[in-house]
């Protein structure tokens, strides 16, 4: 059930490891709060604030299971797979020019993934990010790092 | 001191509040149009209006009146619904089911076909449909 009005986490504003929404549960994998810094070093400084808050606000839309349209929410590239089994595709939360690439996971039920942010106004995915997406993937989901 | 420490978490609150009706609003008409198989440059057509204004009303850079708002979804054959809610108000979401509500709930009150509140100690509980769309 929800309650009307803002809740905590919002008014707060800040990326936490754990988001945890009405369906989901979104994690940042090690390394990942650090990198929206970076991500964002590259907007001016004074929407920096605000970049955050909306990345926040994708971030609780996940996690309350709500739909997300793929202009904010798009398919980019795949992801390692297990052996046998067929590879799926990591998506990126987006908000031009930031973008958080993530994974909905198979070892843990109901939580996703954000691997790391970037900065970038390009749709192109570049192979390094999809490097750190597949090693976050891996560290996660095949060795059993809790984030 | 602790007056200008208030005005500013007042002026914060409701900058979020601001962000987060506009974030999720135009999400949800980015589904809805995606779901309808329209572009935002059919859409911008059936309006009359350039792609960059729609571009930027749906990314939130750009305010909407509800006159706008309005338009949007009759283009989308959609009905917008504003409610205000007190804080603190309980919701009763989608994933609920109205089956259940009735028989847990024995004074809920019919508004709609799908659409139900009532009022429990005073509090005022909603019960919000939210369109799934499917197909066209």
């Amino acid at each position: 059930m929800l309650t009307a009005g803002l809740d905590h986490a919002m008014t707060n504003s800040e990326l936490q490891e754990r988001h945890v929404g009405r369906k989901f549960t979104v994690r940042h994998c090690e390394g990942a709060i650090d990198s929206f810094a970076k991500a964002v070093s590259g907007v001016p400084k004074g929407q920096r604030d605000k970049y955050q808050r909306w990345m926040l606000l994708q971030i609780k839309r996940l996690a309350d299971g709500e739909r997300i349209s793929n202009d904010s929410f798009p398919w980019e590239g795949e992801l390692p797979g297990l052996a046998g089994r067929p590879k799926k595709k990591f998506r990126a939360l987006k908000k031009i020019p930031v973008r958080g690439y993530c994974w909905k996971s198979e070892r843990h039920e109901n939580v996703y993934y954000i691997s790391h942010y970037i900065h970038k106004k390009k749709n192109s995915l570049d192979s390094n990010d999809t490097t750190k997406v597949g090693n976050n993937w891996t560290r996660i989901e095949v060795d059993g790092n809790e984030y | 001191m602790n007056t200008e420490c208030s005005e500013v978490s007042k002026a914060r609150k409701k900058l979020v509040a601001r962000e987060e009706l506009i974030y999720n609003l135009t999400e949800d008409l980015l589904v809805l149009l995606e779901d309808r198989g329209m572009t935002k440059a059919e859409l911008a057509k059936a309006l009359g209006k350039s792609r960059s204004y729609v571009t930027q009303l749906l990314s939130g850079s750009r305010n909407m009146t509800l006159g706008t708002l309005s338009d949007i979804c009759c283009e989308l054959n959609a009905k917008p619904i504003v409610r205000i809610l007190p804080n603190g108000a309980k919701v009763l979401t989608y994933e609920q089911d109205p089956v259940w509500l009735k028989e847990k709930i024995p004074n809920i009150k019919l508004i709609s076909s799908n659409d139900f509140s009532y009022h429990d100690n005073d509090e005022p509980i909603e019960y919000r449909h939210l369109p799934r769309v499917v197909g066209s």
